[in-house]
């Protein structure tokens, strides 16, 4: 895609902007019928009135379009330009001994050349200038690739192609053509201001590439005006200052040190990856090289070229006249917000509705430890926003070390302490909008969430729940439909119907989060450390960017990573614990066997007396068995000697994500036809199994870590009928996740027993 | 100063292909991003590839090398997936079974078609993935399953005859592909079929050419019947002026540098009445409409007689 540059002068400043349709851009500053008309439009929908109502007094514009990343970066740069001469900043940079000078004196800058100030450009050479170097630099940073390989296609800096600087006289199109043109141009004036009002509409909290922009506003309902297209709409509705156009690729330049030579970094604005996850190719659609995002690819091509657009966000209006998120809540409006509480003495300090929120969350038939739990993530997300103020004395380790280096030890290890601290003070701010729910596998923690999602539903709020996967999502569907029968409720995932709807309640994948911005004022987040939103930058950005601006993010886990656990210990991130099962009898502690390897296993063809007597023994018992294997290609062999072993009738089965059977060989061992099934970790979680048992052969492999091990004995003793499954880790010497992980349980399980939750305690106190 | 930068970047770069060899390359396969088994990093041509390649004398590289190229950048699954099309039964189009459409065209307009795989849902796949999701890295890939088959139609081609145009070591004069609309090449943002062209003739030293121009936006191909291809194909193409001439000015360049009209007429035209032999490149091959309307329009363009032979991807 390529736009225009263009300068509007509004008294005694210049600004410039990139168009994608210089009709609408042009029109719109300098004929005033349209621009009253519009304006007129506008201000009948939206009382903020923010638009300035004169028209330009100049325009000028680079009559080449240019591709769409470095138009953008033309106007930054002519901005930066005359910025310089309003503020009188070149001059005084020189007066003062600026970079100038410096340079000077090191020789980089060659004496005849002309030191730079804008003071003496006029607007239309500082377009023409900026225009030129933001080509030059996009050539340079382009200058590693592989050029060869772009053939004819143009790679000459815009301008060298015969582009020049234009003029518009304002004025209006429709004054001496007679009154008759005049309504005509009034009535589609209005007409487009109109759709542009619908487009903002249906495109709050979105960001989205153009076509899938135009997809959206196809699917919403919004007619395309014949004359100006939907790319004149969009650009009206940026005018208006109710989108933003951006390239979806943005380029900012960052210099190593002072007086270096600047880079140009390269960033995505969809999924937020940087220069490592960047393809320069040649591309047609500008014609010159530019990059593409590789990351966020399966979700359309991000270029640096091509649009996205950017809605304004959930609460963007409201700044105006500031309605706090309480007075908001039908049944809390006598509430005051009491400034000065900070998150960390919400668990502590009753909150005066305490009787009102246990009779809210009464109605989900909650057991006593999710309703705890519950209580305390309501009271969270129904608090006012406040700045909660960063309590010091919980910061001792890095700033004790930036105070110890400071004085007498080198640079560099004061440096890296201050950067640790930064990163960690950062790391706090996400924190105070965080909330962590770490709840033991099988807690139920989708009924903990219907009292968040009413809450925040009640008071008009968007509630977002994501999950890494889509056939968590597929289940989850049906529950939260059921739940809350009244609400309009979207899914989202590859290929879903529902693509380009809005609803109060939207459940999505991680991946589908990239086509939100400030959206919700309640992201939940399921499974957060599952693959592959663990360990994934990218979707932690879009999970980032999805929240409104004063919107609150509920995590849930029953293994959070180790950062978050370390932070919700310190007390940085507010988090309420579920310790017990929804049926209130304590967690199965997995039972270490001594088995040699699953290979050698295999190579001796016979399980050693231990393992195959538990193995009968649950079998006997009636129990379904979970043997999970540390490799695929052992899934089968197993499962041959496993059948090998078991009495005649016990069907033995095996899955893998290679397996194209999967989800049929899943039915069958949930509806209890297969009696075995060996697997990998991919079963580790998101099925339930009414009376299983699990075994885990290698148990001491470097795949299985602490979390893996708990998620897979999480698969044991998950309904009210069997909730002593039996777990067995099998393997030569337990490894240290092996003991963390079983420490893991113990801790939860006296947890519980501690606070009362359980309802059989003798069999705690013996376990 | 410039220059200095220049330099100093080449030689990086040269430090950066050198030391590649010592290293063990992060091998995950172009397709599923599967780690490939972390083998010692041969990636072929890499360093072959830079400015002074041109000073090298033209060396093919071996079939077994650009085998063992593929066979890096993917896993041992996605390796097995390929169906090569290493059996024709069709001499003319290159298929693995033998072929009524090509015994029902009697005097097609273009020689053979040649292609690397047999296009079935794995390829489908790759293929989508290349050219609608944009997925780009697959490129060299792509190309480099494209050479094989190259191969074997150059030995065809040498087979035919020899009285060529070209001095190059390759019997081809020209390599051109089948274009796209403009419509499609802006969203698409590239044109596949020029792409791989563009990286064969890189390979092999063959010049480039855009011969052909798509004179209206017809819809996708693969939503059509054979009909409807087929009276689709009617006018679609037309022949590009620009490009040919290029071929026009670098014939003349070669064979008439002076530009003297000669008293002798026919040792002037000698080398215009020799067979010019053009090597079309195109990812996929159906009912060969889109080949054979193309032929056409070469044929018909070019003022010499003209033999087209076609290069594509995939065969269905």
């Amino acid at each position: 895609m390529k736009a225009v540059v263009y300068a509007v002068r509004q008294g005694n400043a210049w600004k410039a902007e990139a168009a994608i349709d210089m009709g609408v851009a042009a029109s719109f500053w300098t004929d005033a019928l349209f621009r009253e008309q519009v304006v007129r439009a506008a201000q009948g929908r939206d009382e903020e009135g923010s638009l300035c109502p004169f028209p330009a007094e100049e325009l000028i514009f680079w009559d080449e379009p240019l591709p769409l990343g470095d138009a953008l970066a033309a106007a930054e740069r002519y901005d930066r330009l005359m910025g310089r001469i309003g503020t009188g900043g070149a001059r005084q940079q020189l007066r003062i001994g600026g970079r100038y000078w410096r340079q000077f004196v090191r020789g980089r800058v060659p004496p005849w050349k002309k030191p730079f100030s804008g003071a003496e450009l006029t607007a239309e050479q500082a377009l023409e200038r900026s225009v030129r170097e933001a080509g030059l630099t996009a050539l340079r940073t382009r200058e590693g690739e592989p050029l060869r390989k772009a053939g004819g296609l143009g790679l000459r800096p815009p301008g060298s192609s015969g582009g020049r600087v234009c003029r518009v006289r304002p004025g209006s199109a429709g004054g001496p053509g007679g009154a008759h043109r005049a309504s005509a141009m009034a009535e589609e004036a209005r007409a487009l201001a109109a759709a542009a009002q619908t487009a903002a509409a249906a495109l709050q909290g979105r960001a989205l590439l153009g076509s899938e922009a135009h997809a959206l506003l196809g699917a919403a309902g919004a007619e395309c005006p014949a004359a100006a297209g939907w790319s004149g709409v969009l650009q009206l509705a940026a005018l208006l200052g109710r989108l933003r156009l951006c390239s979806a690729i943005a380029g900012d330049e960052v210099r190593r040190w002072p007086g270096a030579r600047p880079r140009r970094r390269l960033r995505c604005l969809r999924c937020g990856s940087g220069d490592a996850q960047m393809r320069s190719t040649p591309c047609a659609s500008c014609g010159r090289v530019c990059a593409c995002c590789e990351a966020c690819i399966l979700l359309g091509r991000s270029r640096e070229c091509e649009l996205l657009v950017i809605g304004s966000g959930q609460r963007a209006f409201g700044a105006q006249h500031p309605i706090f998120w309480h007075s908001l809540a039908p049944n809390r409006r006598n509430h005051r917000p009491n400034d000065s509480t900070p998150a960390q003495q919400l668990s502590a300090s009753e909150p005066p509705e305490a009787q009102e929120a246990q009779d809210r969350l009464s109605r989900w038939k909650l057991s006593p430890a999710q309703a705890e739990a519950a209580g305390a993530a309501l009271a969270f997300i129904e608090q006012p926003v406040t700045k909660v103020r960063i309590d010091l004395s919980a910061e001792p380790t890095h700033r004790r070390r930036a105070d110890l280096a400071a004085p007498g030890s080198s640079a560099h290890a004061y440096f890296s302490s201050l950067r640790r601290l930064l990163q960690w003070r950062k790391q706090t701010d996400a924190f105070q909008h965080q909330f962590l729910l770490w709840a033991v596998t099988g807690a139920g923690k989708t009924e903990m969430i219907f009292p968040l999602v009413e809450s925040a539903a009640a008071r008009g709020g968007q509630v977002l729940i994501a999950t890494p996967r889509r056939d968590v999502v597929l289940e989850l569907d049906p529950r939260i439909r059921k739940a809350f029968p009244h609400l309009s409720v979207v899914t989202l995932y590859g290929g879903s119907p529902q693509r380009w709807e809005r609803g109060t309640v939207t459940l999505a994948t991680t991946h589908q989060l990239m086509r939100f911005r400030r959206a919700f004022d309640l992201v939940i987040i399921d499974e957060l450390d599952a693959y592959p939103y663990h360990g994934d930058p990218m979707l932690h950005y879009a999970a980032e960017q999805a929240a409104a601006a004063d919107g609150r993010c509920i995590l849930l886990s029953a293994t959070p990573p180790a950062p978050l656990q370390r932070a919700a210990a310190s007390g940085r991130l507010c988090h309420a614990r579920v310790p017990v099962r929804f049926h209130r009898h304590p967690l199965p502690v997995p039972v270490q066997l001594r088995v040699p390897p699953a290979a050698e296993l295999l190579r001796q063809q016979q399980l050693p007396a231990s393992l195959r007597k538990a193995l009968l023994a649950s079998v006997a018992r009636g129990a379904q068995v979970f043997v999970f294997v540390q490799r695929i290609k052992l899934c089968e062999p197993i499962a041959a000697m496993l059948g090998a072993v078991c009495p005649p009738e016990t069907a033995v089965g095996f899955t893998s994500s290679k397996d194209e059977e999967r989800a049929d060989k899943v039915n069958r061992f949930r509806s209890g036809e297969l009696r075995v099934l060996v697997t990998t970790t991919i079963l580790e979680r998101g099925i339930t199994i009414p009376r299983s048992d699990v075994f885990i052969l290698d148990a001491d492999s470097r795949l299985f870590d602490e979390a893996a091990l708990v998620q897979m004995a999480g698969r044991a003793g998950r309904s009210a009928d069997d909730p002593a499954g039996r777990v067995y880790f099998c393997s030569s010497i337990p490894s240290r996740a092996q003991r963390q992980a079983v420490r893991h349980i113990r801790i939860m399980n006296r947890m519980a027993a501690a606070k009362g939750y359980i309802i059989n305690l003798d069999a705690a106190i013996h376990k | 100063m410039l220059l200095l930068d220049r330099i100093m970047s080449w030689a990086a770069q040269g430090l950066q292909a050198g030391v590649g060899f010592l290293q063990e390359q992060n091998c995950s396969c172009l397709v599923c991003g599967r780690n490939t088994g972390g083998r010692l990093g041969m990636e072929a041509g890499h360093s072959f590839n830079g400015w002074y390649r041109d000073l090298l004398p033209v060396q093919r590289r071996s079939v077994n090398h650009i085998r063992q190229s593929i066979s890096n950048k993917l896993c041992a699954g996605c390796l097995a997936l390929i169906p090569w099309l290493t059996e024709i039964k069709c001499r003319a189009c290159g298929r693995g079974i033998a072929c009524p459409d090509c015994e029902r065209r009697s005097r097609p307009a273009f020689r053979y078609n040649r292609s690397a795989v047999q296009y079935d849902s794995a390829m489908r796949d790759w293929l989508a993935l290349y050219k609608y999701r944009g997925l780009e890295k697959l490129e060299p890939l792509l190309a480099e399953m494209l050479y094989l088959p190259y191969y074997g139609l150059s030995r065809l081609a040498a087979e035919a005859g020899s009285n060529l145009v070209s001095c190059g070591s390759e019997p081809w004069d020209m390599v051109t592909y089948v274009p796209v609309s403009s419509e499609r090449a802006q969203e698409r943002g590239f044109n596949q079929a020029e792409r791989l062209a563009a990286a064969l003739g890189s390979q092999f030293h063959l010049p480039v050419l855009p011969l052909l121009i798509r004179t209206r936006h017809s819809g996708k191909q693969s939503l059509k019947s054979r009909r409807e291809r087929v009276t689709d194909m009617r006018s679609l193409f037309a022949p590009d002026e620009a490009g040919w001439t290029a071929w026009e000015y670098q014939y003349q360049q070669r064979w008439n540098p002076s530009g003297k009209q000669r008293k002798d007429k026919r040792s002037n035209n000698r080398p215009l009445n020799s067979p010019i032999r053009i090597l079309l490149i195109d990812d996929i091959y159906t009912t060969g409409s889109t080949i054979e309307a193309c032929s056409e329009v070469l044929k018909y363009r070019s003022k010499v007689t003209c033999e087209v032979y076609s290069l594509t991807w995939s065969r269905s």
